[in-house]
């Protein structure tokens, strides 16, 4: 897979009209689609560009086996005016990923980027070839190649078949995580069991039902294919050396079936899907299309999640929605428009969420030197009545008795609650600051020896480290719960918290060994361990504060705003890197530092988007030659990295 | 800090890292071994996460019910069986500690990285034993006696015990009767 997504990337990153021939051909059971409109990127990082980096060189040579100094990417027969596409999912039977390319010309496309000579052979005559698990297919000039494996589950039922059929005792399978096991209900089972066999015991035998053998075998084993002639030794090691056998052997059924179903278009995703369909209609250099419906169907969510009754009464809200993320290369960076089509009372609930405002005083509190930082500005009430509205009717129309009590007691607790206090209290006029990495004092334990007895003797010391510093504050009209709860924490006299003039110093906070400072100034409560702050700009940094567009764009946010430059960040982490490749990495990365911005997008009936804009510092030509120097970057340091393990 | 970033971890390399948790577990689980074992009592495990400090004391009647204890949890803890073995023996005129590094196989010292491993070179092993009996001396450069004469220290930087450029056996003698008197 790694390989395929890697000659995606070399194959992509060029040449853009031929989008529903190769749209056409993704499968209907995809979870992820990635597509590349190669027409736009490469009119803004030329194929001979992309050429030239050295990890494309690498991939042609390692991976395609090719010689790079003969191969040409540009003259190989892909259509760069065409789309691009990488895919990946799956269902009961089994799991996929591939590439889609499209292709100019067939013969040439073939000659010159097969260099093994059978599947070359096998291509040029009937346009596939399938050996175990890989799959290549052209045709109509659309290319693909993808690796195509059955499921270990059905791998596992036809082992179980054919042990069952052959009457051989299948060991307990250690592994085997799929069923919450009923221990008391299994315990009856077996004396059940118990109990009719010691009645079959006690029946006189009448051999002549059996000539013509157990005809159990035949209805309880469809899948077995063959009974060896004698019976091997069954360990537990043959049974997974049989399993994997049999898993090798179904795959490459598995990927037959593949390739007859790229030539139907019953199941092409674009036929059968429309969000598939309108999430492919919007322009952009990349995309990627994430089909929820068929991640919650192949069983892809955590078995604890699948097996909660709440989600089982929330299935019709996860079905049918989808994310599609636009991609689109500028000249100074690239732009993201993540969208989430989550339906119409999941996206009312966001819209509830938007109709707060930040309060101002809070930026006071973010210096202007500030590596990064987040406002957060959500009307947690009207959301949370949303969600209510939406979830209460669920549990209530449910027939599970443990959906009713959590009903009930969700009723209660709205009842005897006050909302507005506690929506008030919680995070949702807040902001967290990251202020790069400061020197602070920090608490130690050592040990000294007595030398007359040898008594260990704790001795705390204190040493300046580099810590990242870090700022949360929120603003509440209910500040002063958060000043009584602290006095009343410093009378415990434990010494643990200590009050310091107008602030609360706590021992240790978040980071163990440093200490946290906390102080409620009017509606403000920050968390810090910034002792400055606390100390010299209990009123916030003034004229040092975030201003100017940054503070604007916070102030005005729409539900959340973030801002990140990661500038120094690299140099800084080196120090708490251990392994010298990672250090070098690193290092090598704080030459390719930009910033990110994240914030709430468009918002529609049935939709919410966020949009992240990430700006490079340095010179490069655009966005798209950024991402091919990072790409390269991390391959030059991947064969160092893999070398330590 | 470090630590506590890996400890944060899922997993590390392919193998999962234990949770706080996990570890409290663990220590746990040998306290109550160890106080279940003959002769044993008043196990204790202290941890500190802030500086990664673990502390276990347990009280014997005998040595030899300590090293049972010992042995009967690492079999407990082990696929197979493990020979008895004799971490510390005393007799009248000596008290003799056999080697811990001897436990660890090379392979896991050569399999570690290199890197992590020269971490290792800021950190110490110590071992302290006391007597009511006084000390003479130990056949160790690296061990001394404390003024009082009643207990004896091992010091060793951990990187050299784990290369095997120090030994980590050594003898302490005990005072004969004659010495002590003058």
């Amino acid at each position: 897979m790694k390989h395929l997504l890697l000659i995606f990337i070399l194959y992509s990153s060029f040449h853009g009209s031929g989008q529903n021939k190769t749209l056409s051909i993704v499968p209907d059971s995809c979870s992820y689609v990635i597509g590349l409109d190669l027409k736009r990127i490469t009119a803004r990082i030329s194929v001979d560009e992309v050429q030239a980096y050295q990890f494309v060189r690498t991939i042609t040579e390692n991976y395609l086996q090719i010689d790079p100094k003969t191969f040409s990417l540009k003259n190989v027969g892909i259509d760069y005016a065409g789309h691009a596409y990488y895919f990946s999912g799956g269902g009961i039977h089994n799991s996929y990923s591939g590439t889609i390319l499209p292709v100019l010309d067939k013969t040439k496309f073939i000659n010159g980027a097969i260099t093994d000579k059978e599947i070359r052979q096998s291509l040029l005559n009937t346009g596939r070839f399938v050996a175990g698990n890989t799959v290549f297919y052209i045709q109509d000039n659309v290319f693909v190649a993808a690796t195509v494996s059955a499921t270990e589950e059905l791998a596992f039922n036809k082992t179980d078949s054919l042990y069952a059929a052959n009457g051989w005792e299948i060991p307990f399978r250690w592994d085997y995580w799929g069923e919450e096991i009923d221990w008391d209900a299994m315990e009856e089972e077996l004396e059940a069991l118990e109990e009719a066999l010691e009645e079959i015991e006690e029946l006189p035998l009448e051999e002549e039902n059996y000539e013509d053998g157990y005809p159990y075998e035949e209805e309880s084993a469809p899948y077995v294919e063959y009974a060896p002639e004698s019976t091997p030794i069954m360990d537990e090691e043959r049974y997974y050396e049989i399993k994997d056998s049999l898993l090798l052997v179904l795959s490459e059924k598995e990927a037959l079936l593949f390739v007859e179903h790229l030539n139907s278009k019953n199941y092409s995703l674009l036929q059968n899907s429309s969000s598939f369909k309108n999430a492919s209609v919007s322009p952009s250099d990349a995309f990627l299309f994430i089909n929820s419906n068929a991640l919650y169907s192949n069983s892809q969510f955590p078995y604890s999640i699948r097996r909660s009754g709440f989600i089982r009464e929330f299935e019709s809200y996860l079905k049918d929605t989808w994310q599609a993320a636009y991609l689109n290369f500028e000249p100074t960076g690239m732009k993201i428009n993540w969208k989430y089509h989550m339906g119409e009372p999941m996206a009312s609930i966001t819209s509830a969420m938007t109709g707060a405002k930040l309060d101002k005083k809070l930026l006071h509190y973010i210096p202007a030197n500030s590596n990064g930082f987040a406002v957060i500005n959500m009307n947690s009430g009207a959301a949370y009545s949303e969600a209510k509205s939406l979830f209460m009717p669920i549990l209530d129309k449910s027939d599970d008795p443990n959906m009713l009590l959590a009903s009930a007691i969700w009723s209660l607790m709205d009842e005897l609650i006050d909302e507005d206090a506690l929506f008030d209290m919680s995070l949702s006029n807040a902001f967290l600051s990251y202020n790069g990495f400061r020197e602070m004092r920090v608490e130690t334990t050592t040990f000294d020896f007595d030398p007359e007895t040898f008594e260990s003797i704790e001795r705390v010391e204190n040493s300046l480290k580099k810590i990242p510093a870090i700022t949360m504050g929120l603003s509440s009209e209910r500040s002063y719960l958060i000043t009584k709860f602290m006095t009343a924490m410093v009378a415990q006299g434990n010494g643990y918290i200590q009050q310091e003039g107008d602030y609360f110093k706590m021992k240790s906070g978040p980071i163990p060994g440093v200490p946290f400072y906390v102080m409620v100034k009017d509606d403000i409560v920050l968390l810090t361990n910034e002792q400055d702050l606390v100390r010299n700009h209990p009123e916030g940094y003034g004229n040092m504060a975030l201003s100017g567009p940054l503070a604007k764009k916070a102030a005005k946010s729409k539900m959340m705003y973030a801002h990140f430059d990661w500038e120094n960040l690299p140099e800084e982490l080196t120090e708490f890197i251990n392994n010298p490749a990672d250090q070098k990495f690193v290092k090598a990365l704080s030459s390719k530092a930009g910033a990110i911005e994240l914030e709430l997008g468009e918002i529609g009936k049935d939709f919410y988007s966020y949009q992240a804009t990430f700006t490079f510092h340095g010179d490069y030509k655009s966005g798209a030659h950024y991402l091919m120097d990072i790409f390269n970057l991390m391959m030059s340091y991947e064969d160092e990295y893999y070398d330590d393990f | 800090m470090k630590v506590k970033s890996l400890m944060a971890m899922d997993s590390l390399r392919g193998k999962k890292v234990p949770s706080e948790l996990d570890i409290k577990k663990e220590l746990q689980e040998l306290v109550a071994f160890l106080n279940q074992q003959e002769g044993l009592s008043g196990a204790k495990s202290d941890i500190n996460f802030d500086d990664l400090i673990c502390k276990i004391s347990v009280d014997f009647d005998a040595l030899e019910n300590l090293q049972k204890g010992l042995h009967s949890y690492a079999e407990e803890k082990s696929e197979h069986p493990i020979a008895p073995i004799t971490i510390v023996e005393r007799t009248d005129a000596y008290f003799k500690r056999s080697s811990l590094r001897s436990f660890i196989r090379d392979e896991w010292i050569n399999q570690a990285n290199k890197e992590d491993l020269e971490q290792l070179s800021e950190s110490s092993l110590i071992l302290i034993t006391r007597f009511e009996e006084p000390l003479a001396g130990s056949n160790h450069t690296a061990v001394n006696i404390s003024k009082n004469k009643l207990a004896g220290m091992y010091r060793a930087n951990l990187l050299d015990l784990l290369q095997q450029k120090i030994r980590d056996d050594y003898l302490l003698y005990f005072a004969t009767e004659e010495k002590v008197a003058e």
